[in-house]
C-alpha cells in the first residue's frame, strides 16, 4: 500500500486560505474536478477534505477512493499535488470541530454563512506527494 | 449548445482546471490557464502550461474523458447589490465532455492569457493580496491548446444547488 509523508513546508501552503482544487473520478472513468476552501492537515500522512455540498465529489470517492489535490502557493510560484486515498469519514471529534469552526469563519468571510455547512471531515491516506515550482515568467 | 450566458460568464471568469483519468481510474488535476468557446459553441479549448501538461495528453488519448472546471466574478440577477467582490467571485461551473484534439499553443493563446492574468489581478488581489510578480508567474505561457467536445454542464456555485446538471438540449 502506497504513503507518503507531507513535508513540513506544505503546511503553510494547506492553511494560506487559498482554494484547492479536488479531482476524482467514477467508476466508470469519468472525472470530476471541484474547488474547496481548504484541505486539513491530519497528521504526516493523512489530510482531510471537508464534506459540504460536492456530492459528486463525495459519490466517486464511495465507488473509487482515490482522489488528487492540487495546493496553490500563489507567492512561491509553486503548485503542490497530492495523490490521496480514502479511508474513512468522520462527524465528531478533534479533526470535525476544528474544521467546522474554520469553514464557519470562511463562510463569514466570503458571505456563505448558512451555505457553507460541514457534513462529515472526509480523511484520506496521502499516497504520493509533488511539488510543482513553476518560477517566474520568461 | 453551451448557453449564451454562460459563454458569457467563461469570457469573464478567471480560474480554471481540469481532471483527467488514466487506464488504472486515477484522477489527475491541471492548472489551465486560459479557455476560449468554439464558434459553434460545441466544444472549448483549454490552455495549459508546460507544468501541468504532464500525463494530459496521454490520458486523454488513453480514454478521452475530460472535466473543465471554472469560477469567476457573477454577474447578472446573482450578483449581489451592491457589488461585493468577496461574495460574487463563487460562480462556478463544470463542463464534461469527450478530447477532440490538442496543438502546440500561438501567439494568439499567449494574448489570452495575458488577458486571463489581468481578469485575475482585478478579482483577487483585492481579495488575497497577491503581488503583481506571482499573478504574473502564475498564467504562464502555454505549451499546449486542447480542444474537448463538451456533453453536459453542471452549476457547481457553492449553495443548494450546486452539482445540478443544466439542461441545454443537445449539445
Amino acid at each position: 500500500m502506497a504513503q507518503a509523508r507531507l513535508p513540513e513546508e506544505i503546511r503553510p501552503v494547506m492553511e494560506n486560505g487559498i482554494p484547492a482544487q479536488v479531482g476524482t473520478c467514477s467508476a466508470d472513468g469519468i472525472p470530476n474536478a471541484t474547488d474547496i476552501s481548504r484541505v486539513y492537515h491530519v497528521d504526516p500522512q493523512h489530510v482531510a477534505l471537508s464534506n459540504q455540498f460536492f456530492s459528486k465529489t463525495v459519490r466517486n470517492i464511495r465507488e473509487n477512493p482515490r482522489a488528487c489535490v492540487n495546493l496553490n502557493d500563489i507567492e512561491g510560484c509553486t503548485n503542490w499535488i497530492l495523490h490521496l486515498e480514502f479511508d474513512h469519514s468522520e462527524t465528531e471529534g478533534p479533526t470535525f470541530d476544528e474544521m467546522d469552526m474554520q469553514i464557519e469563519a470562511i463562510a463569514s468571510m466570503t458571505g456563505m454563512s448558512g451555505v457553507f455547512k460541514l457534513r462529515a471531515a472526509d480523511i484520506y491516506r496521502v499516497t504520493s506527494v509533488e511539488k510543482i515550482e513553476y518560477g517566474l515568467p520568461s | 449548445m453551451i448557453p449564451e450566458d454562460i459563454v458569457r460568464f467563461l469570457d469573464g471568469a478567471t480560474v480554471g482546471f481540469g481532471a483527467t483519468r488514466d487506464d488504472k481510474l486515477v484522477p489527475l488535476v491541471h492548472f489551465i490557464v486560459g479557455w476560449t468557446v468554439g464558434d459553434d459553441r460545441k466544444t472549448i479549448t483549454c490552455l495549459f502550461p508546460e507544468s501541468h501538461r504532464e500525463e494530459l495528453v496521454s490520458s486523454l488519448e488513453d480514454n478521452g474523458r475530460f472535466s473543465f472546471t471554472v469560477l469567476g466574478s457573477t454577474s447578472g440577477p446573482r450578483a449581489s447589490n451592491p457589488p461585493n467582490p468577496a461574495v460574487d467571485f463563487h460562480e462556478c461551473y463544470q463542463f464534461k465532455g469527450d478530447y477532440v484534439a490538442s496543438c502546440p499553443a500561438n501567439e494568439g493563446d499567449l494574448a489570452l492569457v495575458k488577458r486571463k492574468r489581468e481578469q485575475f489581478k482585478v478579482l483577487f488581489q483585492p481579495l488575497f493580496g497577491f503581488s503583481e510578480r506571482a499573478c504574473n508567474a502564475r498564467f504562464q505561457r502555454p505549451v499546449l491548446a486542447m480542444t474537448f467536445r463538451v456533453q453536459e454542464i453542471y452549476d457547481q456555485t457553492p449553495g443548494p444547488g450546486a452539482g445540478a446538471r443544466i439542461e441545454v438540449g443537445e449539445l
